[in-house]
């Protein structure tokens, strides 16, 4: 289960740019032109940034228990952490990500409506999250007042209209995180809730065109916030059959997203699915099972010497 | 030219061409790890400390015994006094819950997760597991004339856990006959009311029939229903009891 890609756009692409330039320059820029390359051939640190992610994890306090079922013994919050506090150890920025659905499946919620399940993520450190159509399962009422109590990271979405309902203000429709030198945007959507929901427990909750809500908010977390990397937590579905939106259709329609974290649909992937939009510019949509049977990691490694100058750079060379 | 400036146009050219797109990030990994107990053995005690007062009152929780079970669960069919006693108590909640007069319930076999519930003392967590899903209940309002479908399923389905306004015949080729309402036949321009479970308003178990019609929501949970049933019969002294009365018969 591993998974690797290189961007066009990596080193290499750099090279070629730099040896198209060195035709036109004078013979003693050229000696100056392979230092630059020798240095470059050095490898510059790349800046890895560790992102984990878990969906539908379903009030999945405790492994499953032993009752000869097919998951017994796996998931459980209390192994997740160990794991999560290694791999915090080992690497330098870890993002840890969930996508949705973290209520009901268990008489933990039933009883104590999602105040545990909240209390977990917020002592495992979990950055953001976003809305599941679970999470309505005991009323908007009583989401809004346990995310209030219980949690120490954002919920994140930007295709529900929550005026009128208690969610709003509650819920944000982006954040931004910096992990060293990095800038790294967020945002959520969510899945149609009419039909699947039943309509008192979401109340006034207004579902929008997800890929419209994010084509808009990925534009803005990379042109405007001048974001590095665009994450999208997803609850949508990883794909369907029928004409519906789901992630897969969400990374080929999208625009300004690196990487679209889903769930609601309990996929297993053997890795990450790489997704071309309509730019050419590749998508990477990841999904880990459900109730934390697994813990998704995706790798992003940086290069330290993109930083916010290419627009002045990009001046100096039109004077 | 003198160095210095060539220094700069090189080092523009070299970040222009990093910054060309969005695309800032070089080179990503995947991969995910499978949290079970072999190759995962440690455990973060600081989180088990958080849930384990939670855990010891669900299980307090769990032992609750609601009231008293006077004659042992079966589930068969076409009926059964377990499918009885869950259509019985949804007719009535629904009722209760929605304040409309309930023709009759209907839910599927497959829903009740129990085989059998022996006579006692009937705790809270043996609800949990006769009905673990989260359906709700809900009321249909459907003309008599749309009811033939209905009927049909639950005989090509072996019979289903049906209320006790209902009295109907499988026969040999696994269609209804005979079917009375409290005692009368249907009446084609007459809208009848049945309390039945989200899942199977959705169209679940092939319950096509439900389409389209006129849907009241509860917002009440099957299994929370079932609960509050059982410590009202309690409250009022009774014993929880259900038999087998005709309800759906194999025509003969």
């Amino acid at each position: 289960m591993n998974y690797n890609r290189r961007k066009f756009l990596g080193r290499l692409g750099q090279f070629g740019l730099l040896a198209g330039t060195s035709l036109i320059l004078p013979p003693s820029l050229k000696a100056f032109h392979g230092q630059l390359l020798a240095q470059s051939d050095e490898a510059p640190e790349l800046i890895k940034l560790s992102i984990l992610h878990t969906n539908d994890v379903h009030s999945r306090i405790e492994p499953f228990p032993m009752d000869g079922g097919r998951n017994q013994g796996k998931a459980g919050a209390a192994r997740r952490a160990a794991l999560i506090n290694k791999i915090r150890e080992e690497e330098k920025h870890v993002l840890l990500l969930d996508a949705g659905d973290m209520f009901q499946g268990t008489p933990y919620f039933n009883y104590f409506k999602g105040e545990l399940e909240l209390k977990l993520m917020s002592a495992m450190g979990y950055e953001a999250g976003t809305l599941g159509n679970h999470d309505f399962d005991a009323g908007i009422e009583n989401l809004e007042k346990q995310l209030k109590a219980h949690a120490n990271f954002p919920i994140l979405n930007c295709n529900y209209n929550f005026e009128d309902t208690p969610m709003q203000g509650l819920a944000q429709p982006y954040t931004i995180i910096k992990k060293g030198p990095l800038k790294i945007g967020l945002t959520g959507v969510g899945i149609e809730l009419q039909g699947l929901v039943p309509a008192p427990l979401y109340g006034q909750t207004q579902y929008q065109d997800p890929q419209k809500a994010l084509n808009k908010m990925g534009r803005f977390l990379k042109e405007e916030k001048k974001c590095d990397y665009v994450i999208c937590l997803s609850h949508l579905g990883y794909s369907y059959k029928h004409n519906k939106i789901s992630d897969l259709v969400l990374a080929q329609n999208s625009e300004a997203v690196d990487l679209i974290i889903g769930g609601h649909t309990h996929t297993f992937l053997e890795q990450p699915t790489l997704v071309q939009n309509p730019k050419g510019e590749e998508v990477l949509v990841s999904q880990a099972g459900w109730a934390g049977i697994l813990l998704g990691r995706i790798d992003v490694y940086f290069e330290p010497s993109k930083k916010k100058k290419c627009i002045s750079c990009q001046n100096t060379i039109i004077e | 030219m003198n160095k210095p400036q060539f220094f700069i146009l090189a080092l523009c050219l070299f970040l222009l061409g990093s910054c060309q797109s969005y695309q800032h990030f070089v080179k990503e990994e995947g991969q995910y790890y499978p949290l079970n107990s072999q190759e995962y053995q440690q455990a973060d005690s600081s989180m088990a400390n958080i849930y384990a007062p939670y855990k010891e009152q669900l299980e307090a929780q769990m032992n609750e015994q609601l009231g008293q079970l006077s004659v042992d669960l079966i589930k068969e069919q076409p009926e059964s006094n377990m499918g009885n006693f869950a259509a019985d108590m949804v007719a009535i909640q629904a009722q209760a819950y929605t304040g409309k007069s309930i023709d009759f319930a209907l839910l599927n076999y497959g829903g009740l997760r129990l085989p059998s519930i022996p006579k006692g003392p009937l705790k809270k967590g043996k609800i949990y597991e006769l009905m673990p899903f989260d359906n709700m209940i809900v009321v249909m309002e459907m003309k008599g004339s749309e009811l033939r479908p209905l009927f049909e399923h639950i005989c090509m389905k072996g019979g289903w856990p049906i209320s006790s306004a209902v009295r109907m015949e499988i026969d040999d080729e696994f269609a209804p006959q005979n079917i009375r309402l409290e005692g009368q036949s249907i009446q084609a321009d007459k809208k009848y009311r049945i309390a039945t479970i989200d899942y199977l308003a959705n169209g679940g178990d092939n319950c096509t029939f439900f389409k389209g019609k006129k849907r009241y929501e509860t917002g009440k949970f099957l299994r929370d229903a079932a609960i509050e049933y059982i410590s009202a019969q309690t409250a009022k002294g009774k014993s929880i009891k259900a038999r087998k009365e005709g309800r759906i018969s194999q025509k003969k």
